[in-house]
């Protein structure tokens, strides 16, 4: 039993790039000099019907449980059905704090956001929402954000005085199966209102903010009780995520849609194979989610999906952490991840190996919405045609 | 204790203060440290003098090198160490810095002790109970692991366990070493203390009470006002004594410190027993870096809501077997890979064991790599090779 040897043989397993493996495995094409051999886009002169749904993973996902060749068993749909439809990105790298609301915020602004992943704070940035609709001047129905309950009522809304009341409407699903005091409101409802797997009092918010939820049923066309009747035959909260972003598309249609899945998260229990059984309900979710949107006529032809996990968790060589368990040595396998992008005139079967950044995503978004990000850091991804 | 830290205290003082807070931090638990940490906390302070190596100016340099917050004046380093590195990690967080923080941390790591070349080589056995099956009953076992050993096909174990037992009690009865050999378990089975041989017993089941007060006390916490959100939950239960935390059936201050530490500091070690035996597992390797452990893994409960959990403390969710196996698979490879940072790894011997499914992974000095040995042996004879 050699030490190094055993490490150096880890560290070349790692060397074996992401696009090496994916294409063993799916026969992908390289997608190195994607942008300039593009068609220019048919879409491109009816901007106003552009579409965007952008899928989160908020409880961060290992390569090696995901695109990894150990962990492809786990996504069977993605590598299946979405990959080959769509551009793959294999390294999406997160500098930011590693704390999923802060890092969901920093997506959403395109800025590495640096507060307190715990507190109830705005973005300090503009967000994608408010940069669409203010420059667009779209409704509040116009852009969406289904997210978790822990501390992400914010998500929707900078603090940034110059987009005051531009945000998105903001969904917590959760809330709306839960009382006033944040517990269950309906019965036998427990499991889908888990929030939160690291620590016991991140629990119900106070909503300053947020919509009540009779109003968000209204606007779903729901009432709560049908609403909960159908949570019931559910059995996550990712899950009930899904459902309310269907109803928000069949309802509202919404030019841009931000679903935030957190059921990965439970990693933090330390229990390996509930984190695997939330990336594979995850793969289901995404693949769900596309079928929606190839057969609902609002979305079909019009619209790009962008998935990815916020960053990824610690690696199982870094003797800081405990492997897949938490997301908190800030080691080079927690900050880099992955992004898959499908649309109409999205390269289809390809697979892209330049490093981006997270925040890359606002300006990307941005610019297929034809709008601009003016505060964001990032860079539009040009290998998406843009 | 009083005297280490008086003793202590004026050489942490030259220090950058973000060393010297990691370093108060271990210099309070000194008293309740195993024989190993304190030896590692005392020859680290020892090379803290100067002169110092080359390595070691470079790490006080790079804690040197670290931008100090705005804030961190108000809190006392001395006094409150843990609140201290709280804050100041999250600040290096916020700030950028951590990458740096991190660099710096891995130069100050204590230096690994000396192995003396007649001490008996680690040995370390992870257990999967029989019960644990996949739904299938087909899953292919250590998958992650086979690289490294050979893949027994045919383990028997006529005697239900007793021989595991029976080889650990003998490798204690020939190093009496205090925190030498451990048993860790998700149930109280084999955990039956055996006279003059010094093993460490530590079982999800037995700390039931203590479970169950920790998940009271927090259920308590969230329904508080002023509880200070999720670090104001840490730092009260961190403040926990094992008295407070309900741990009356353990004598041992040393052990009883080490509980609650696993209880407290643990994410997921109060819900599930998977989880408790990975992490306990990894910290007595990390802490005691003991001669001999047996990690047994047992089914944990089903998966249910923390909120659920909290609100209902006293109840626990059925046992999830096909999970459970999952769960142990992946804790196996964790606990390999926490031996391999032992010193002494080269001379040591690995081995994962399914009961119910009788297959046995062997890894360490001398045994083939990436091969299936199909032969029907005895448990017994497996251990034999773990000496």
């Amino acid at each position: 039993m050699s030490q190094q040897s055993f490490w150096n043989r880890i560290a070349a397993e790692h060397s074996h790039t992401r696009r090496e493996f994916l294409r063993a495995a799916c026969g992908s094409a390289a997608g190195a000099a994607v942008s300039s051999v593009l068609p220019q886009r048919a879409w491109a002169a009816a901007s106003g019907k552009r579409k965007v749904i952008v899928v989160t993973f908020g409880g961060g996902a290992r390569d090696q449980e995901t695109f990894a060749p150990e962990g492809q068993e786990n996504i069977p749909r993605l590598l299946g059905e979405l990959l080959p439809q769509g551009t793959f990105f294999t390294q999406v790298i997160n500098r930011g704090i590693l704390g999923h609301y802060v890092a969901t915020a920093s997506l959403a602004t395109g800025v590495y956001e640096r507060f307190n992943n715990f507190a109830d704070v705005s973005p300090a940035n503009p967000t994608i929402f408010e940069y669409f609709r203010k420059e667009k001047a779209r409704p509040v129905t116009d852009a969406w954000v289904v997210a978790p309950s822990n501390g992400f009522n914010r998500i929707g809304q900078s603090s940034h005085a110059l987009y005051g009341g531009q945000g998105a409407t903001v969904v917590l699903p959760k809330r709306m199966l839960a009382g006033a005091d944040g517990f269950p409101a309906f019965q036998g409802l427990d499991h889908l209102l888990t929030d939160n797997y690291e620590s016991p009092l991140q629990g119900p918010v106070r909503l300053s903010q947020e919509l009540p939820p009779q109003r968000i049923v209204a606007m779903l066309n729901l009432s709560l009780k049908d609403f909960a009747a159908h949570a019931r035959t559910l059995s996550s909260p990712d899950e009930l995520s899904l459902y309310v972003a269907q109803r928000i598309m069949q309802e509202t249609a919404p030019s841009l849609l931000w679903l935030t899945l957190h059921d990965i998260d439970v990693a933090h229990t330390g229990a390996f194979s509930l984190y695997v059984d939330a990336i594979r309900r995850s793969d289901r979710i995404c693949a769900d989610l596309w079928q929606m949107i190839q057969s609902n006529p609002e979305y079909k032809d019009r619209t790009s999906l962008l998935i990815l996990p916020d960053f990824g968790r610690d690696s199982d060589q870094d003797a800081g952490g405990n492997g897949f368990q938490h997301h908190r040595t800030g080691d080079a396998l927690s900050r880099t991840t992955w992004m898959l992008a499908l649309g109409p005139d999205i390269r289809q079967n390809t697979i892209v190996d330049r490093a981006l950044e997270s925040i890359d995503l606002v300006p990307t978004v941005a610019s297929i919405l034809g709008c601009d990000a003016p505060a964001a850091k990032g860079r539009v991804i040009t290998e998406l045609g843009l | 204790m009083i005297d280490f830290v008086a003793q202590s205290l004026p050489q942490l003082q030259t220090l950058p203060v973000p060393l010297a807070a990691l370093l108060m931090q271990q210099v309070l638990r000194h008293d309740l440290m195993f024989p190993r940490e304190k030896r590692e906390l005392e020859a680290t302070l020892v090379s803290l003098r100067l002169p110092r190596s080359p390595e070691l100016v470079h790490a006080v340099a790079a804690f040197q090198a670290l931008r100090m917050p705005a804030g961190m004046n108000s809190l006392n380093w001395q006094k409150e160490p843990a609140a201290w590195v709280e804050s100041f990690t999250a600040a290096m967080w916020s700030s950028g810095q951590i990458e740096a923080y991190r660099n710096a941390a891995k130069l100050a790591l204590p230096l690994p002790m000396e192995t003396p070349a007649d001490m008996t080589p680690r040995a370390v056995v992870v257990a999967y109970d029989k019960r644990l099956q996949d739904n299938g009953a087909s899953m292919a076992l250590f998958r992650r692991l086979r690289s490294e050993g050979t893949l027994f096909r045919s383990v028997q174990n006529a005697d239900n366990g007793l021989p595991l037992h029976a080889w650990m009690a003998a490798r204690a009865k020939r190093n009496e070493e205090a925190y030498a050999h451990w048993w860790v378990s998700g149930d109280e089975a084999g955990a039956t203390p055996v006279a003059s041989a010094p093993i460490a017993y530590l079982t999800y089941a037995a700390l039931q009470p203590a479970r169950q007060h920790l998940l009271m006390m927090m259920n308590e916490a969230r329904h508080s006002i002023g509880t200070g959100g999720p670090e104001g939950l840490r730092h009260a239960m961190q403040a926990l004594t094992p008295d407070e935390m309900g741990l009356r059936t353990e004598t041992d201050p040393v052990l009883r410190a080490f509980a609650t530490d696993v209880l407290v500091g643990g994410s997921g070690t109060q819900l599930y027993s998977t989880t408790f035996v990975q992490w306990t597992a990894r910290e007595v390797l990390r802490r005691a870096q003991p001669r001999t452990l047996v990690a047994k893994f047992t089914a944990r409960n089903s998966s249910a809501s923390m909120d659920t959990r909290l609100a209902h403390p006293l109840e626990e969710p059925p046992p999830d077997f096909a999970g459970s196996l999952v769960d142990a698979e992946m804790g196996a490879y964790l606990t390999y890979l926490n031996l391999l940072r032992l010193p002494g790894a080269e001379q040591a011997h690995f081995l994962a064991w399914h009961e119910g499914y009788g297959q046995a992974m062997l890894i360490g000095k001398g045994v083939p790599r990436g091969q299936i040995d199909t032969r029907s042996l005895q448990l017994s004879e497996l251990l034999q090779r773990l000496t």
